[in-house]
């Protein structure tokens, strides 16, 4: 009993002596919290990583194509894209309506003043995360028109529970941060997945191009084009350059055209591979290392590559729309069979060499960029042949694979979910396209327009441009247009494209395989040129509604 | 970057200062009574349960951009309920018994949102004057069963033709959207009720343990509902979908299509609400205990042997729930309580 007691005292001793007011209200020691931050250098760079989580483009950005006409993406849960090609679009589906990095980045830029750092270095941190933010805006606003502009960092959700600003308003707005910022960056960042002066001018460029500010556009690019970025090339060949025999496929009329064949075709592939990270065509890549989970590496060799080639899942397969887009190798329209004579050649698999006619002397980059039954890519594997095994698991529904981006060096072929290779977010043949098509809207065909387009193809070891034959300002825009749509094949740029064009439309429709089979119903309504907000936003946000009924949602 | 990893520091989760305890107000009548020299009792229990400052995740605006609910101190709930007991002890000879029955029943009813009403989480709304737990979806109308019948009800998507999900166009504005969501139901089992039975003669013993629920729903998505669900398999009763030969308009699944292109009957709604009331033999014993006499003489005190079996039948009010575990809550599913037989011996020495 008297035990008892004197425990009964001391834990009324301990009460007493632990009830302040404040003992509960501490600092967490295992987590960072915003009252001890902000103290240090360090804390802002690690603030900076934070936001560079959400830069406005990643591999993901591969599964775009698949939202338009170059690309089917087959399995459902891992994008949006089946839905959004078969022409099912409601507020059901969240295509990205996501403001998670645009949080970072407010609370970045309005607490940076905290940090104990040199003015410089501030200004060229909030320069790049202006730049971040600008781009955050740019893909909601062209995804799904008028979205809130929130531009400061707030606790409480009555605080940006807000009407959307038009469209227009939200772009203008992303210009002019482009504007404000772009001299405070630095011509070259410590790393090529950092914003650059060239990433910002070039990202400027895209969103004129995407509203048709041409001469804006123009400005923009050619300001690019002044700051020592080129188009990658090989300058000789190596014997991995030389393991698969094109004379099946190409009638080479010289020894000179053979060599610049195969040239173009190892600097197209090449450019995309782990050894040529961050070369001079790269304005600005997402970084990725080789697996050790699926959040560090791309996966691009996953995603489309398929399971009989590369161990891959096919997740996003090309379209033959997109084969069929390709130049004869004379830089032409290509002539594509019918349906019904294609899958009569290709015999269920058992084809005759006729089948493969339709593969002959065609651009370069088709070989480069498409695996077809009959494609050769020792690369891989040797002897490797690509088949269609129709029906099987992780095999394409429409008869094609991508190799474009894949890298078949060994290392990048270990993993579950390989790609230790960057993923180009800008790269500097884009920036001539941009430039192409924007100085031809305003002024029509001139010298330096082939020229941009003539640095493209002849580095794909392509003949240039006919000037003689395509002289009017329209021949040249459909050729441009053609010529984007091949150079950045799989990269995530056709969507924007076809909806900035206005010809969504007439390419959205059924896509086939090669063997004629309806790959995927398609379904295309004008209103789809923006895409719903989704459900839970509305419901949380109510302010959206009356924007959402004018989507026609 | 640089191919190696970096760390990186963000706002994370939204912090609620201001946090504090429920604060709940009970008020309570209980009753005990025994009758036949206490061979039977009754307990009966009505409460009301008022509790002020209900912890709850609000969802946020998507626009905060901080992720799913902010724990707050978020409104005033009641529940107002009535449990009953009724245990009865019996014997014959050599043959004693318990039985005892018991439910309860909970009127559950949100009273305050402090003006955040309406707040809409994946299917379930949390709405003043409904339940917590209340389902807010499409409300399912059966099957289209021809073209024509889709063209003249209220456009639902492009691909949506006979054999789909029809949606009720609640506000008739010939579009199915947000706009047309109720409530439909509700996932808390706010009527349980259990038995049990107790019984010996001489070394024998028995027992028998029931549960069950009623006027509960369960919502099932992806793998727990849908056929051949990213390489799942299908079960019986798919076969009795619809189809071009069985154009059934309230057949129990809508048309077979490649999950890519299905996504307009996967919307959230009634369809996929399954009536998971059920009733459950949870546990069942049988013993016998060698009489202490014989065992003794081996220097052992007691020696019992028993078998016993948990969860071994279980009946549900939708046939389709066959192969699930009514206890889940609403998901994809999981893996359900496992049926377990055992066999055992008791030694006391």
């Amino acid at each position: 009993m008297k035990q008892i007691k004197k425990y009964i005292l001391m834990s009324l001793a301990l009460i007493g002596a632990s009830c302040s007011d404040d003992f509960l209200d501490r600092e967490p020691q295992d987590q960072i919290s915003s009252g001890t931050f902000w103290k240090s250098e360090n804390d802002v760079e690690l603030a900076l990583n934070g936001c560079y989580a959400y830069v406005g483009a990643s591999v993901y950005d591969a599964y775009n194509d698949a939202y338009a006409d170059n690309s089917y993406c087959q399995y459902p849960w891992e994008s949006n894209a089946t839905i959004i090609s078969a022409g099912t679009i409601d507020a059901n589906m969240d295509d990205g309506y996501d403001y998670a990095g645009i949080r970072r980045f407010n609370y970045f830029i309005d607490n940076i003043d905290k940090a104990p750092i040199s003015e410089s270095i501030k200004k060229q941190y909030v320069s790049e995360v202006r730049v971040l933010r600008a781009w955050a805006y740019y893909n909601l606003t062209k995804k799904f028109g008028a979205v809130p502009l929130i531009t400061n960092f707030f606790i409480d959700g009555k605080d940006v529970a807000i009407a959307p600003t038009p469209e227009s308003e939200v772009m203008d707005f992303v210009i002019s941060e482009l504007e404000a910022v772009v001299d405070n960056l630095p011509v070259e960042n410590v790393y090529k997945s950092r914003v650059s002066k060239a990433a910002a001018l070039a990202l400027k460029s895209r969103i004129h191009l995407f509203n048709q500010q041409w001469a804006e556009a123009a400005a923009s690019a050619q300001q690019v084009m002044g700051l020592g970025y080129e188009l990658f090339k090989v300058s000789s060949l190596s014997s991995e350059d030389l393991a698969d025999d094109y004379s099946d496929f190409v009638n080479f009329d010289s020894a000179e055209q053979e060599q610049k064949f195969y040239l173009g075709l190892a600097s197209y592939q090449k450019l995309f591979w782990e050894a040529n990270e961050g070369n001079a065509e790269v304005i600005m890549e997402a970084e990725y290392i080789p697996e050790s989970a699926y959040e560090y590496s791309s996966g691009i060799n996953t995603i489309y590559l398929a399971d009989n080639a590369g161990g891959g899942w096919s997740s996003v397969t090309p379209t033959q729309g997109l084969v069929d887009a390709y130049w004869t190798k004379a830089g032409e329209d290509f002539a594509a069979p019918s349906r019904e004579s294609r899958a009569a050649a290709y015999n269920n698999g058992d084809y005759s060499a006729a089948y493969l006619e339709e593969f002959k002397n065609r651009d370069t980059r088709l070989y480069a960029s498409i695996l077809f039954p009959g494609a050769k890519w020792n690369d891989l594997q040797d002897g490797f042949v690509f088949s269609w095994n129709k029906g099987g698991s992780n095999i394409s529904k429409t008869g094609y694979n991508y190799r474009k981006m894949v890298d078949p060096s060994e290392s990048a072929q270990s993993g579950q979910y390989k790609g230790p290779q960057n993923f180009p977010i800008i790269r500097y043949a884009e920036v001539l396209l941009t430039y192409a098509e924007a100085k031809n809207e305003t002024s029509g065909p001139s010298g330096d327009i082939y020229d941009a387009i003539d640095a493209i193809r002849l580095r794909a070891g392509m003949p240039a441009v006919d000037r003689a034959a395509v002289s009017s300002k329209d021949a040249l825009r459909s050729l441009i247009r053609n010529e984007r749509r091949i150079e950045l094949a799989g990269e995530g740029f056709r969507w924007d494209d076809i909806r900035r064009w206005g010809i969504s439309q007439e390419v959205m429709t059924p896509i086939y395989s090669i063997d004629n089979d309806l790959a995927q119903e398609r379904r295309y309504d004008p209103k789809f040129v923006r895409l719903p907000y989704p459900q839970t936003a509305v419901d949380r946000n109510p302010n959206l509604k009356d924007a959402q009924e004018a989507k026609g949602y | 970057m640089g191919d190696s990893r970096v760390d990186g520091v963000w706002p994370n989760k939204q912090a609620n200062p201001g946090l504090t305890w429920e604060t709940v107000q009970m008020t309570n009548f209980g009753l005990d009574a025994g009758f036949f020299k206490n061979a039977l009792s009754v307990q009966l229990d009505v409460f009301d349960k008022q509790t002020k400052d209900i912890l709850l995740n609000i969802p946020q605006p998507l626009e905060l951009g901080a992720g799913d609910g902010i724990p707050s101190n978020a409104g005033r709930l009641s529940n107002k309920g009535v449990e009953f007991m009724l245990t009865y002890r019996g014997e014959i000879q050599d043959f004693k018994y318990t039985f005892s029955g018991n439910f309860s029943k909970i009127w559950n009813e949100i009273e305050d949102l402090h003006g955040m009403d309406d707040q809409i989480n994946s299917y379930w709304i949390n709405r003043v004057g409904e339940s917590i737990g209340s389902f807010y979806m499409y409300e399912a109308d059966g099957l289209f069963s021809s073209q024509a019948e889709v063209d003249a009800h209220a456009v639902q998507d492009a691909a949506t033709s006979a054999g789909d999900i029809r949606y009720k166009d609640l506000n008739n504005d010939g579009v199915i959207n947000g706009d047309d969501r109720a409530i439909v139901g509700n996932d808390v089992p706010y009527f349980t009720y259990g038995l049990n039975f107790n019984a010996s003669y001489k070394g024998f013993d028995f027992n028998i343990q029931g549960q069950g629920v009623t006027d509960v729903l369960v919502y099932l998505d992806s793998e727990a509902s849908q056929a051949f669900f990213n390489g799942a398999g299908a079960k019986d009763y798919h076969l009795g979908r619809w189809t071009q030969a069985n154009p059934n308009p309230t057949a129990v699944y809508p048309r077979l299509l490649p999950s890519g292109e299905n996504q307009h009957n996967q919307r959230m709604s009634t369809f996929w609400l399954y009536n998971a009331s059920y009733f459950r033999i949870k546990n069942l014993v049988l013993g016998y205990t060698i009489p202490s006499d014989v065992t003794q003489k081996f220097g052992i005190n007691k020696l019992r042997f028993y078998v016993s079996g948990s969860n071994l039948f279980t009946t549900r009010s939708d046939d389709r729930l066959d192969d699930f575990d009514p206890e889940i809550p609403s998901s994809r599913g999981s893996y359900p309580v496992m049926k377990v037989y055992s066999f055992g011996l008791n030694v006391n020495f």
